[in-house]
């Protein structure tokens, strides 16, 4: 028998729950590190998969942004003289972005249960909505066609159970498989990404304005400002297309966006500061995170060629993607002000 | 296509306990919940609705000259069991994974193994060898366990290396990873004895 994985996936401390797709049946799957317990599903009996929101998302979320808070504080007021608490800060403060982005990402949680004939099973590895859909997608149309005899008066059903009209719409017309979820509203206009994407100019021009030495001092605090509001917007933006009908292009241009701002910020600080320190500099003791930033940012972009090439590499692609993004949602607009009859829809069959 | 699902064979509210209101099984729904307001994604099947009522018991016969069930031989034959082929009623006929079998032979199939739909659980040998060749290196401190643990390792990787360790697709990388850490902690412990001794 051969099994294919199906999406979603559930760890504990000692635990993990997947679900996995049989000729016939589905296959749930407790790994106890040394052990794995079965529990087969057979597709003929499946009588219902239901979904119900549950509050780990919104909990989550809070925790990670409440330490991405606390640590972003800690950052701003830590001494200089203490670069190891800062490095831990640091740590930390990168882990609760990627856990927060990570949690955006997965979405909204949800608990799962399968009816069965007789018992009613919880399913622990479609734990996000995101994953229980894309699953629900794949083997609905497969639970309806291993049940399809049932569907053909062949076999008595409770009388007012079931209507009349399902079983004349039996007889060969395929039932709409489309998920309602797909009629999702649309995007509320984009407004998050235009200002994200605009940031991603902004932060651009900034970047540029530091290239000239005279002025470069300048325009340190406000990239900083800039570049923790862009953070900000494409993290909401992430939020807030989540689920809903926008543009590919300018739904994928968020997280490109993001991690290449992410994977910018980390290089120019650790590059930054790497070259500050062996050259030789030492931390005054009472000198604040904001004076260390100054001291550090003040070698400016020509500093070191790699920094300069970065530099330029940064406004390159931050101004780009900031186009590229407005463009995108700008253009997506307009489609939705257009007619529907406009846009044809593909019907789907089993 | 609307129907209702609450209630003896219906869908009930995860958070609450509450019997949903109505559905159908042409489309996924969103159900609230009237009772604590919660909505629900539900997708429904033709079995919900079914009941109980698809259980018979077997047509009794009508003529001599019918064929009958092995096992009821007042009862009209449905199918053949695919394993003995044997005649059945609708009673004694089993469906397992699209085969028709009788109830003897899903008891002598199961006591040899053969029908995965029976296996509830499985014990991973290959994790078990990785974890007894790895772990006392890992921890630094108890690693002169190994003296024990990895000839152990390296037998649970021998004797299981043909065992299927899941039903789930798994590859042998495992053990092979512990076979090695197993014969080079062997070596390793071998060299450092003929070291002392000579």
């Amino acid at each position: 028998m051969t099994y294919t994985r199906l999406p979603g996936k559930r760890k504990g401390f000692f635990r993990k729950w997947t679900l996995w797709l049989g000729d016939n049946h589905l296959l749930a799957v407790e790994s106890n590190y040394f052990t794995e317990s079965y529990k087969h599903f057979d597709l003929k009996g499946i009588q219902a998969i239901t979904f119900c929101p549950t509050s780990g998302y919104k909990v989550r979320n809070i925790v990670y942004a409440a330490a991405l808070a606390v640590f972003g504080f800690l950052l701003l007021v830590l001494p200089g003289h203490s670069i190891f608490l800062v490095l831990i800060t640091c740590a930390g403060l990168a882990f609760s972005i990627l856990s927060l982005i990570n949690n955006l990402r997965k979405g909204p949680t949800c608990s799962c249960r399968l009816k069965m004939d007789l018992a009613t099973h919880e399913l622990p590895s479609l734990c996000r909505f995101r994953y229980g859909r894309k699953t629900l997608a794949i083997i609905r149309p497969l639970v309806l066609e291993h049940q399809r005899d049932l569907l053909s008066g062949r076999q008595e059903t409770t009388a007012g159970v079931m209507d009349s009209a399902m079983f004349a719409a039996v007889g060969g017309a395929a039932p709409d498989l489309r998920p309602t979820w797909q009629e999702q509203p649309a995007h509320c206009g984009g407004q998050v990404h235009i200002v994200a994407f605009s940031l991603l100019l902004l932060a651009a021009a900034l970047r540029l304005g530091q290239l000239y030495p005279r002025v470069s001092s300048l325009f340190l605090i406000p990239d900083l400002i800039v570049n923790c509001a862009l953070v900000m917007a494409l993290l909401t933006a992430l939020a807030r297309q989540h689920g809903r009908t926008l543009a590919p292009t300018a739904g994928a241009l968020p997280w490109c966006a993001l991690i290449f701002c992410l994977a910018s910020y980390m290089f120019d600080y650790v590059f930054c500061f790497m070259q500050f320190f062996l050259r030789g500099f030492r931390p005054k003791p009472g000198m604040t995170w904001i004076d260390l930033y100054h001291a550090v940012a003040a070698s400016g972009a020509f500093s070191h060629p790699l920094l300069l090439k970065a530099h330029i590499c940064f406004i390159a692609v931050t101004g780009a993607l900031g186009f590229w993004g407005l463009g995108a949602v700008m253009s997506g607009r307009r489609l939705d002000r257009e007619p529907q009859s406009r846009v044809p829809r593909q019907p789907e069959t089993l | 296509m609307s129907v209702e699902s609450g209630g003896a064979s219906g869908l009930y509210c995860i958070q609450c306990g509450s019997p949903l209101p109505g559905g159908s099984f042409d489309a996924v729904l969103s159900l609230r919940c009237e009772s604590c307001g919660v909505v629900s994604e539900a997708a429904t099947f033709p079995a919900l609705f079914n009941g109980p009522g698809w259980i018979t018991s077997g047509e009794p016969l009508k003529a001599l000259d019918e064929a009958s069930c092995f096992y009821h031989p007042g009862k009209r034959a449905a199918t053949h069991c695919d394993a003995c082929g044997r005649f059945l009623c609708a009673l004694c006929e089993i469906d397992l994974g699209g085969r028709k079998i009788c109830p003897k032979c899903m008891e002598r199939e199961k006591q040899q193994g053969l029908l995965t739909e029976f296996v509830t659980q499985r014990t991973l040998y290959d994790q078990i060898a990785l974890s007894l060749a790895t772990w006392p290196l890992l921890s630094l401190v108890f690693f002169y366990l190994s003296v024990v643990t990895a000839p152990m390792a390296l037998y649970i990787a021998v004797r299981y290396w043909t065992a299927s360790p899941s039903l789930v697709p798994r590859s042998k990388i495992r053990f092979i990873i512990a076979g090695l850490f197993a014969l080079l902690e062997i070596g390793g412990w071998t060299a450092l004895l003929i070291h002392k001794v000579g």
